[in-house]
């Protein structure tokens, strides 16, 4: 047995045995990315909060059923997703997921090519205007507020599918099988989602802290 | 095998499969391959994770005081009534 698993199946009994300090941490460590992932299903935060609040109450509700055969964390965020997506159907908001092959979702290169020599030249598809060099700014610019200011706008405006899985595995730090387990992705498709995500957050560095370097 | 196996328009999508280990091995090779002739794809690489690290610093807020109590409260009553 993994120290993961034995934690979880303590955590577990804990609970079941009515442990509110199990259960505050439970809430602590969960709320705020429940809540975010409530937000890309459906528009109004004080739904999205309903949303949370429903999940807990079937997660108290659940527990005595739960066989473990997914970890607590996993089956906990199905239960918000299902709920999230019903919740964001009843807002006439499209799903993420009933929108699979959206347009500018998936298609399309995640850095812009004009950045690259075009088709006829020796070099094609080799930089043109190399990435500007905001990374080599010390360290504390990468942890500074004013970065992770730049990272939520940029988090913001990507698409909902994007927003889950960047929130989940960056912000969140899940493994990817996690995350694909409860979004329902392939791990191919966790992979796309998570690149292209990132490549926007890029970006949205890149053009603040632009100082492009022509070669 | 050679630097012109793989183009950076090419590279730069490949990017974040290379970084979770979950290329095959020889689009690994060339991938290192590349990486070892072009500087710039290294930085671009070095930027991806400086996006990953800074993305990990972002944190929420704590759970509302109010918000808190009325799970506990929930809690309490269920587990209550449950043997």
């Amino acid at each position: 047995m993994t120290a993961a698993v034995a934690s979880e199946e303590l955590t577990l009994a804990q609970l079941r045995a009515g442990d509110e300090m199990a259960f505050r941490e439970l809430v602590t460590s969960h709320n705020r990315a429940m809540k975010r992932v409530a937000l890309t299903f459906v528009r109004s935060p004080s739904v999205a909060d309903e949303v949370v609040q429903e999940t807990w109450l079937a997660v108290i509700q659940g527990l005595e059923r739960f066989e473990g055969r997914s970890s607590l964390k996993t089956w906990i965020f199905r239960i918000l997703v299902n709920r999230a997506q019903s919740r964001g159907v009843r807002e006439q908001r499209t799903t993420p997921f009933s929108s699979l092959a959206s347009p500018g979702d998936e298609d399309g290169p995640t850095v812009d090519p004009d950045r690259f020599l075009p088709a006829g030249h020796a070099a094609a598809g080799y930089w043109s205007l190399t990435p500007s060099r905001f990374f080599e700014l010390p360290e504390e610019r990468i942890l500074a507020e004013e970065t992770a200011a730049l990272v939520a706008a940029a988090i913001e405006k990507l698409p909902n599918r994007q927003q889950q899985v960047i929130r989940l595995r960056d912000v969140e730090g899940w493994e990817a099988d996690e995350v694909c387990e409860c979004l329902g992705l392939s791990a191919a498709n966790q992979r796309v989602l998570l690149h292209r995500a990132r490549a926007a957050v890029r970006a949205g560095l890149e053009e603040y802290f632009t100082e492009v370097v022509r070669v | 095998m050679s630097y012109e196996d793989l183009p950076c328009v090419d590279f730069v999508e490949l990017a974040t499969e290379y970084l979770e280990g979950a290329l095959p091995v020889d689009q690994r090779l060339i991938v290192e391959h590349h990486l070892a002739f072009c500087s710039p794809c290294v930085d671009y690489l070095e930027q991806m994770r400086a996006v990953i690290k800074a993305t990990g610093t972002l944190c929420e807020e704590d759970v509302p005081e109010p918000v808190a109590d009325s799970l506990m409260e929930a809690f309490r009553a269920i587990s209550g009534e449950q043997p």
